[in-house]
């Protein structure tokens, strides 16, 4: 039966395909349906202006659907162009299939839509897509309008309608937040904080994530209506507060913090009850209100006691309270913070019954031991009233405390340091001991009393005011002495360089020591003179120090040129030019370093001269040659010291320390901070190691060839190290540091060679920087 | 009796053969079904049915020719010639298909299928072509050989010279008038399928090739075959009104 049944219809669809009639209709329905397609692509690009109003509605579905895409106006025309373009296409495709469909319907034969299409048009797919942007380039320009006036009026009733009014817990959120933040006195939150709070909140209330930009200000209009209502419901509760508050005014009871809490807690009793499902919600008391009924009422106490403390006469603290006070134990009130503290707490001690005894004159009977119990409490524990009298106390502190101190201080200073008031100033061995280690100025009122070699020092037992004031006269006196000295000092350095020809020739001539120091002591104050005017009065005689270095001096480079009389003689026979000589000896050469101790001589002018070139064949193989400029530099410092350490500025800020021999040995140039001294020593200290160990080296061989040994008393081997700052930035703490890692460092040379580690000598050429 | 232990045998084989699982018995696939069982059964039908229609063919040839009356004799062969003679000249045996129509363009440019249409038009007003060629049969042919039989229909327009010496075969009584007429509706009824066949043809090949419109209104097909009708009208080609009032019948 199947088969013959599928025969049937097999042979009837066969015979329907070669029936004339029934193909004929095909080709009527294919070609009928071809032509509406034609048509379709003809109109794809019209725009009829009736049609504004229903595809308006249709685009505002689309904007409502994807409102980030609309979110500006002037873009959006972009976004609305191409769904009206893809709106046509798909509008196109809906008409021409039903087309299709119909012509299917009226054709016997089947009739494939893809024959239809191409019957149309080749390319019906370019024409209709080119259609539909010519009709969305005309049609925007009217339809996108009014679908977005469209839209902008939906969205603003779904705004309404989705508008989300916090619960209580939300509110109460925000206003501890606020409570939190507000500073001062306490108070209520103002209407400005609340609506302070309207960005914040505003995507919690309005729950749009994106909007068009003419509805943009809505949530923060719904936010602000939000947070109006909140605000009257808030100003509501406080007035309740507020009103209980005022129920003590008139009142002869005394009121403590407590009583009050309870008068506003019973105030806000009449508070409305709370709907939360209203709209907007009405909402119980804030948790906010409740605090600041509570602080109020705190607060409320301590303007009492405030108020009474301002008016309570006998109780004020006064100067001579505090200094009975303090004289009772001056050595609890040496620092002024402990001072303070040891009075308020004195002060306390010693006036709280007074106080309470004053305060509850108003207070009824039958309460006022209850409220003297409360209050002596109160007042001496940690709690609010304590604070506020304590910090009264203090304010009256400040005003008082410095000026006793102050008068306190002056007396201890006449006492323990009379040293520094008398008129003739300074004795010099004050002057020395600071002068010696090289400090420009008192620090601490302990190196006061080991340079006056005190032996009680007082420091422990003095104001920190006291201390101050002594280190301040010290100063005063200590820096011009100071200057005075190193001045003094320089001029005979001076007189070192330029006297030292006319000395060889004077010792040559046979003269003798002491004449050789009158004639230099003569010559001194000649020089001194030009100076001594710009010096302070009571510093403008010769030190003893001076005169001490003098003499040494003098002594120093007499006798050295006296051993080495025939070497002299000879030089002097071959008659140098002052070039020659100055290349031989030059007048601050280390060999002629005027230092305490005796020097060995570290080189011999000519025989380096003579032994440069082999030396610099070997070492341009085992060590990297300096850099040209730098050994240019070090050059400037031949004859000044074994080693050089020169600070100057960089352009950047920085600072930069040239180092190295004058010979170029261990040349190097490193930058540093110098705002971060202790870095900046570390950095010195890592970059020194090895080029110090150069000049060590250096150093040592010289000492061991001797050379020309013009000096050949000195035992003991030496390292002078030249440390000179052409920078205001370097201070006298970077000298220290540097110098006792040098020290350091020669210390380990030595133990690792087996030597005995040369005397560090350190010139210091800061002076007295600012 | 010697039979009787292998008539036994035969019998255990059937049983064992019904007991056993039925897969066994039907292990054919129904793929193997198709191809083995089910076309030889439909080639074998179709066979034989051929076989049967060629059978009755040869038997109704070998029956001895019928003894047809005299009157209807004449009046087939009449009708016959007649119609013959309408077939002719309306160049119908030139169009066994439509494939003889000769094309220019869009249109037909046969100058013979021009005339088939133009001769076809007699065939939409059906009862007088039929009364027409009835009537035409019924006058006697001068030029034909053999006694011929008058023929007389009272209903008929043409009445022969002497009625009353005419014999009673010659009358056409309505009953025979009746047997002609269906027999020139039978041949009409050949001629309009063979004319609306070539029409249809010609209307789809016309709507395959014009050119398609820019209408500023949807179309439907009824309103291409009107219009492609009147088109071919008025070249030349009057359609029949079947052909071209297809869809107003049909609604």
């Amino acid at each position: 039966m199947a088969f013959c049944a599928v025969g049937i219809l097999s042979f009837t669809a066969f015979s329907q395909e070669f029936d004339p009639k029934q193909r004929a209709k095909q080709s009527l329905a294919l070609r009928a349906a071809a032509q509406d397609v034609v048509l379709l692509l003809s109109q794809q690009s019209e725009w009829h202006p009736e049609e504004s109003f229903e595809l308006s509605a249709e685009l505002s579905k689309a904007i409502l659907n994807d409102v980030k895409g609309y979110q500006q106006k002037a873009a959006g025309e972009a976004v609305a162009s191409a769904w009206l373009t893809e709106w046509r296409k798909q509008n196109f495709n809906a008409n021409m299939q039903a087309a299709i469909q119909s012509a299917q319907s009226q054709s016997p034969l089947p009739l494939d839509a893809e024959v239809i299409q191409k019957r149309a048009a080749a390319d019906w797919e370019n024409q209709r897509d080119r259609g539909a942007e010519k009709f969305s380039a005309t049609a925007v320009k009217q339809v996108y309008p009014q679908a977005r006036e469209r839209t902008v009026s939906e969205l603003k009733k779904q705004l309404e309608a989705g508008l989300h009014y916090p619960s209580q817990a939300e509110v109460d959120q925000w206003l501890l937040g606020l409570n939190a933040k507000a500073e001062g006195p306490t108070a209520p939150l103002t209407e400005s904080e609340f609506q302070s709070l309207k960005d914040s909140i505003k995507s919690q209330v309005v729950p749009f994530e994106f909007l068009l930009e003419e509805v943009s200000q809505e949530p923060a209009r719904l936010s602000e209506k939000v947070l109006k209502n909140l605000w009257l419901q808030y100003q509501g509760q406080i007035d309740l507060v507020t009103g209980a508050l005022k129920q003590n005014l008139g009142e002869k009871d005394l009121w403590v913090a407590d009583d009050m809490m309870r008068a506003i807690q019973a105030g806000l009793k009449a508070a409305p009850a709370a709907k939360p499902e209203a709209r907007p919600p009405v909402y119980g008391v804030f948790e906010v209100v409740s605090l600041w009924g509570d602080a109020a009422a705190v607060d409320w106490e301590k303007a009492q006691l405030v108020n009474f403390l301002q008016v309570w006469e006998e109780g004020a603290v006064t100067p001579v309270m505090l200094e009975r006070m303090m004289k009772v134990k001056l050595s609890a009130h040496l620092r002024p913070e402990a001072s303070a503290e040891a009075l308020k707490m004195a002060v306390v001690e010693v006036m709280v019954e007074q106080l309470v005894d004053a305060w509850m004159v108003n207070a009824p009977a039958p309460r006022q031991a209850a409220l003297r119990d409360y209050y002596l409490e109160s007042l001496q524990g940690e709690g609010h009233l304590a604070s506020t009298w304590e910090a009264e106390i203090d304010k009256k502190l400040n005003q008082l405390l410095p000026a006793i101190r102050q008068a306190i201080a002056v007396e201890q200073l006449q006492v323990f340091y009379p040293g520094l008031l008398t008129e003739e100033g300074l004795p010099e061995s004050v002057v020395l001991w600071f002068y010696d280690r090289e400090l420009a100025e008192a620090r601490e009122s302990k190196q006061i009393a080991q340079a006056f070699e005190m032996e009680d020092d007082p420091t422990s037992r003095i104001f920190t005011e006291t201390q101050t004031l002594a280190v301040e006269e010290l100063n005063e006196d200590l820096q011009p002495a100071l200057k005075s000295l190193e001045a003094q000092i320089q001029l005979i350095r001076e007189m070192e360089k330029e006297g030292m020809d006319a000395l060889k020739a004077s010792v040559a001539n046979g003269q003798d020591a002491n004449a050789l120091y009158d004639q230099w002591r003569k010559a001194w104050e000649q020089r001194w003179q030009g100076i001594r005017e710009a010096q302070d009065p009571r510093w403008q005689e010769m030190t003893g120090r001076t005169a001490d270095e003098l003499r040494k001096t003098v002594r120093q480079w007499y006798e050295s040129v006296k051993e080495n009389l025939a070497e002299i003689e000879e030089s002097l026979t071959q008659n140098p030019t002052e070039e020659q000589i100055a290349e031989l000896e030059p007048p601050n050469s280390p060999e002629m370093t005027p230092v305490e101790v005796p020097l060995e001589p570290v080189s011999e002018p000519q025989g380096v001269e003579e032994e440069e070139p082999v030396s610099d064949m070997g070492d341009a193989e085992a060590e990297p040659k300096p850099d040209a400029g730098i050994t240019e530099e070090l050059e400037n410092f031949r004859g000044k010291a074994d080693g050089v350490l020169a600070f100057s500025d960089l352009a950047n800020g920085d600072c930069r320390l040239l180092f190295g021999s004058p010979d170029g040995k261990g040349a190097l140039s490193v930058g540093f901070d110098p705002e971060n001294v202790d870095a900046s020593a570390q950095k010195i200290a890592e970059a020194l190691s090895g080029p110090l160990r150069d000049v060590l080296n250096g150093t040592a061989s010289a000492n061991e060839k001797g050379g020309f040994r013009l000096f050949t008393r000195a035992k003991e081997p030496t390292l002078s190290m030249l440390f000179q700052v052409d920078s205001p930035k370097i201070r006298h703490q970077m000298s220290i540091q540097v110098r006792q890692l040098i020290q350091q460092e020669i210390d380990t040379w030595a133990e690792e060679k087996g030597q005995k580690a040369p005397v560090l000598l350190w010139q210091d050429e800061m002076g007295l920087l600012p | 009796m010697r039979n009787r232990p292998d008539a036994m045998r035969q019998i255990r084989s059937i049983d064992d053969l019904v007991s056993s699982s039925p897969t066994k018995l039907f292990s054919l696939s129904p793929n193997d079904a198709l191809v083995q069982i089910s076309l030889p059964l439909v080639l074998i039908l179709a066979i034989m049915t051929r076989l049967l229609v060629i059978g009755q063919t040869m038997t109704a040839q070998e029956e001895s020719p019928a003894i047809l009356e005299m009157w209807k004799q004449q009046l087939i062969f009449r009708i016959d010639q007649v119609m013959d003679d309408w077939a002719v000249e309306a160049e119908l045996p030139a169009f066994p298909d439509a494939s003889r129509i000769l094309w220019e363009g869009s249109f037909p440019g046969d100058a013979r299928f021009q005339k088939l249409c133009e001769k076809s038009q007699e065939l939409n007003k059906q009862d007088a072509l039929q009364l027409r060629l009835y009537e035409e049969a019924l006058l006697p042919d001068p030029d034909a050989e053999g006694p011929l039989l008058v023929l007389y229909d009272p209903l008929a327009s043409v009445t022969p010279d002497d009625v009353s010496i005419l014999p009673p075969e010659s009358l056409i009584t309505p009953e025979r008038r009746a047997y002609a007429l269906a027999h020139i509706a039978d041949r009409m009824l050949q001629w309009r399928k063979q004319v609306e066949e070539l029409q249809w043809t010609a209307i789809s090949e016309t709507a395959a090739r014009l050119p398609l419109n820019e209408s500023s209104q949807p179309v439907e097909a009824a309103s291409e075959l009107r219009r492609i009708s009147k088109e071919l009208s008025q070249r030349g080609y009057p359609f029949l009104d079947r052909v071209t009032q297809e869809y107003e019948v049909a609604q």
